[in-house]
């Protein structure tokens, strides 16, 4: 009889494991063959998608709005979603801006140590950015979607107020080495937005601070209980979506050479929320590697579409339109996986 | 006067191939109190289901006042009277007492406008057949669980119930509480209304019920008059084996220097005054009623609640627990009650819940942890707790009841913790875990630990502990020593304490 109840448990068992894995590794799968499937359907239909040129103006493109979706992602994890984080990418990017022009008469000659400067200020900027959003929401314990929807206000009507609405130019030419050079023909961006992921992977994988910031993401009490200082990690993990959210700026500002208070505020928030949500992340969940995979998959989307629909009337009505239809079969299809899973 | 409310034959269900229930066979009269008992995962809430609509039977017959039925819906059910009153009573903790009762009744009717009259006229109605004078007006969250009970049930009766079927319904409950909802249940047996009684409590069971079910592994494997059955012989229906709980290996505490020292603490409104001592070795047992004040004493000395005055020593020095870290640094660690909640990550993999205490300590300076070390640790604990999984890495969540506590004890061995606080830890735990964590918490003493337990299983206390404090409105009432008190006149001197 124990002998039977025991085959019966470990069989039970064997199928809530299977469905728990198949979850996050199919996630990974099904992005993998996404993506594949998307660029053969765009290469074959546009012959110009498999070029040099495009794979490198895509390489060019999709590292800021993917580090904005890896600042998106760590805070989902914890349950949390980080609203700010392309506002904070702006400000910081303003900050710096500014700097380099007040300083420029300063470091006459040295205009490469002023540029690395300047990109500190920045990266110091999403530091405060974020602490105040993890102030708010670890310590006073607003809810996320307000804390960073006020914050969000706030950097913007700061970078409003101080730039008077208008856009900043006349960086230092070394400013734009990050944003144009290539090495062995791969995008500077590119490159930054690969090695911040694979850090992202390990630290939220294989540290003590990525365990603790999945267990508070699953369940905050029980966290507390286990002697987790939940209020510091709420605080680190937001400093670090301030960071990513920084670099993104940082990216942005030297890229197009300039700073706009209002860069990317029409769509950006919503894509690194798509980023994260289709890259798998929910709270106390989800890969890096996932997020890095929905990361390419829009970009090769929005390229792709871009070309299919080259001189299309109303074509960017269409991709946001197709943004808006990818996120709801998004959430459609995860909710129904989840629902799956709590019943087995 | 036999008259036969629902008979279930044959009823079979799988779910992905494992066999929930099989071919069990029953029936239950009107006015009849029937006892289902069961461990975890033997079949008890899937028949629950069934019965209630929920689930479909994937073979068998369902008659209820003689119909005949291949399924039933939930509407099916409630329409022939049956109604099901949850562990958490499915209530709105924020609405009244009135609204709580009264709403549906007026909701079922249809219609835009609540008419508030009516309401508060057949939530009168519903209190009235309970036999209870609680006010309309209170609201639901605030009353003990006990009322919150009544109200469920009150709401059932409006439903015209001819069956109610109450899981675990003294979970909850304190002592007092539970003989308090048995006069109830006695009262509407003889209103006509049949129960089906669904608990591990074996005692409970015994007591309240007329005629009792057992099912182990999904089948049917008693079905016996309640008088003519004793609890060894429930226990070994239920089991499948025979659990012997006399021969229990005390270790005397020491004539040392207490390992925990409590003077004069006190935390507003909860507690005040408490001083008390551990001894290495040695069970303390606190006891006491809900909002005596023994659950915040354990919270604060793991730091969740700090204490306002008073001063605590362990091994001699004084210790200062503003927070759970400070407490978990001197080597305190605190079992919850509600393990679910406070003690566990469901969904994440049982090795990552069995090193978050320790995660720090097994990682490398950069604070790397390896995942082979991870895992190694996890497989000790699973084997020395004798955890039933065939990975560590499955979610917690596939775990039952009794393996889930186990996880949370072993999370907190792990820290190698000089004091282990545990508070309720066979709560909700099918008698085969009860058994080995009785046996483990003696065992730990027996190493040197020193163990609190809070518990207000009577049984428990007096089996595991060497001395139990009684707590009564914030202060420690009395002291007893295990061998001078037996079980009745800790109950007697518990319930007293009501007061």
């Amino acid at each position: 009889m124990k002998v039977n109840q025991n085959m019966a448990e470990q069989k039970r068992d064997k199928i809530f494991s299977r469905g728990f894995k198949f979850n996050i590794e199919d996630r990974v799968l099904l992005l993998s063959v996404v993506l594949i499937v998307l660029v053969i359907f765009f290469g074959v239909t546009k012959e110009r998608f498999l070029t040099v040129n495009t794979i490198r103006s895509m390489a060019f493109q999709c590292p800021e709005i993917g580090l904005m979706g890896l600042g998106m992602a760590i805070a989902m994890i914890v349950n949390g979603i980080n609203l700010s984080i392309n506002d904070t990418a702006n400000l910081s990017a303003l900050v710096a801006g500014l700097s380099l022009i007040e300083l420029a008469p300063l470091f006459v000659g040295y205009e490469f140590l002023l540029v690395i400067i300047a990109f500190l200020i920045a990266i110091g900027m999403g530091i405060a950015c974020g602490a105040l959003n993890g102030l708010l929401i670890g310590h006073i314990g607003v809810p996320p979607i307000l804390a960073t929807l006020a914050s969000l206000t706030l950097y913007r009507g700061i970078s409003v107020a101080v730039t008077g609405g208008k856009t900043l130019t006349g960086f230092p030419e070394e400013l734009s080495v990050i944003g144009y050079q290539t090495v062995l023909g791969v995008p500077i961006p590119f490159i930054i937005f690969l090695v911040v992921g694979v850090l992202m992977y390990v630290v939220l994988e294989h540290t003590t601070f990525g365990f603790k910031v999945r267990m508070l993401g699953t369940n905050p009490t029980a966290a507390k209980f286990s002697g987790i200082d939940n209020k510091s990690i709420t605080m680190k993990v937001y400093i670090l979506s301030g960071i990513l959210g920084a670099i993104a700026g940082i990216i942005v500002m030297s890229r197009t050479n300039s700073v706009a208070y209002e860069y990317g505020t029409r769509a950006y928030i919503l894509q690194a929320l798509l980023i994260s949500v289709l890259g798998g992340i929910s709270p106390g969940f989800g890969s890096i590697i996932g997020v890095l995979l929905a990361t390419f998959t829009l970009q090769v989307i929005s390229t792709g579409f871009n070309m299919l629909l080259l001189g299309v009337r109303g074509s960017s009505f269409f991709k946001d339109f197709s943004w808006g239809i990818i996120f709801i079969v998004i959430l459609i299809i995860d909710h129904l996986m989840h629902r799956r899973r709590g019943i087995g | 006067m036999r008259e036969e409310l629902i008979r279930v034959e044959h009823v079979s269900k799988y779910f992905a191939g494992v066999k929930a229930l099989d071919d069990v066979s029953f029936s239950i009269n009107r006015g009849e109190i029937r006892g289902l008992v069961g461990e975890n995962g033997s079949g008890k809430s899937t028949m629950i289901k069934i019965i209630a609509g929920v689930y479909e039977p994937d073979r068998g017959d369902i008659y209820i006042n003689g119909k005949h039925y291949k399924r039933l819906t939930p509407i099916a059910s409630i329409q022939e009277g049956i109604q099901v009153i949850y562990q958490d009573f499915s209530l709105f903790p924020n609405l009244t007492v009135a609204e709580n009762i009264g709403i549906n009744r007026v909701i079922s009717k249809g219609g835009r406008v609540v008419n508030w009259k009516e309401v508060y006229e057949s939530a009168k109605e519903g209190l009235s057949r309970v036999g209870t004078d609680i006010s309309l007006d209170a609201i639901t969250g605030k009353l003990p669980a006990a009322d919150r009970q009544i109200i469920a049930i009150a709401r059932a009766l409006l439903e015209d119930a001819r069956l109610i079927i109450m899981d675990e319904p003294t979970t909850a409950l304190t002592q007092r509480e539970i003989q308090y909802l048995f006069k109830t249940i006695k009262d509407l047996k003889k209103q006509g209304i049949s129960i089906l009684f669904v608990s591990h409590k074996l005692n409970e069971v015994k007591e309240i019920s007329d005629s009792v079910l057992i099912f182990r592994d999904g089948k049917k494997v008693l079905d016996q008059e309640a008088e003519e059955l004793d609890i060894k012989t429930m226990e070994y229906y239920m089991t499948g084996r025979r659990i012997d709980t006399s021969s229990i290996a005390y270790s005397e505490p020491e004539e040392a220097p207490p390992l925990l020292k409590v003077k004069n603490l006190n935390l507003n409104p909860y507690f005040s005054g408490i001083s008390f001592e551990l001894k290495p070795k040695e069970v303390l047992g606190i006891t006491g009623l809900l909002g005596s004040g023994r659950t915040e004493l354990a919270l604060s000395l793991f730091g969740e609640l700090p204490a306002e005055s008073g001063e605590i020593w362990l091994e001699g020095k004084e210790i200062f627990i503003r927070r759970n870290q400070d407490a978990i640094k001197e080597g305190i660690a605190y079992v919850p009650e509600d393990r679910i909640n406070e003690g566990l990550f469901l969904e994440q993999p049982i090795s990552d819940n069995l090193i978050v205490t320790i995660a720090d300590y097994l990682a490398s300076k950069l604070g790397i942890i390896s995942n082979q070390a991870k895992l190694k640790t996890a497989e000790e604990w699973v084997d020395r707790l004798e955890i039933k999984t065939p990975s560590v890495e499955n979610p917690v969540s596939s775990l039952s009841g009794g393996n889930q506590q186990r996880v949370v004890l072993a999370k907190w061995l792990a820290s190698n913790p000089k004091l282990l606080i545990l508070n309720g830890p066979t709560v909700g735990v099918d008698v085969g875990s009860k058994t080995a964590i009785h046996e483990l918490i003696r065992d730990l003493a027996k190493q040197g630990m020193g163990i609190i337990l809070i518990s207000d299983d009577i049984p428990e206390l007096i089996q595991t502990c060497n001395r139990i404090l009684l707590m009564r409105n914030g202060k420690i009432a009395e002291e007893f020593q295990r061998e001078k008190v037996n079980e009745e006149e800790l109950h007697r001197h518990l319930v007293a304490a009501k007061s």
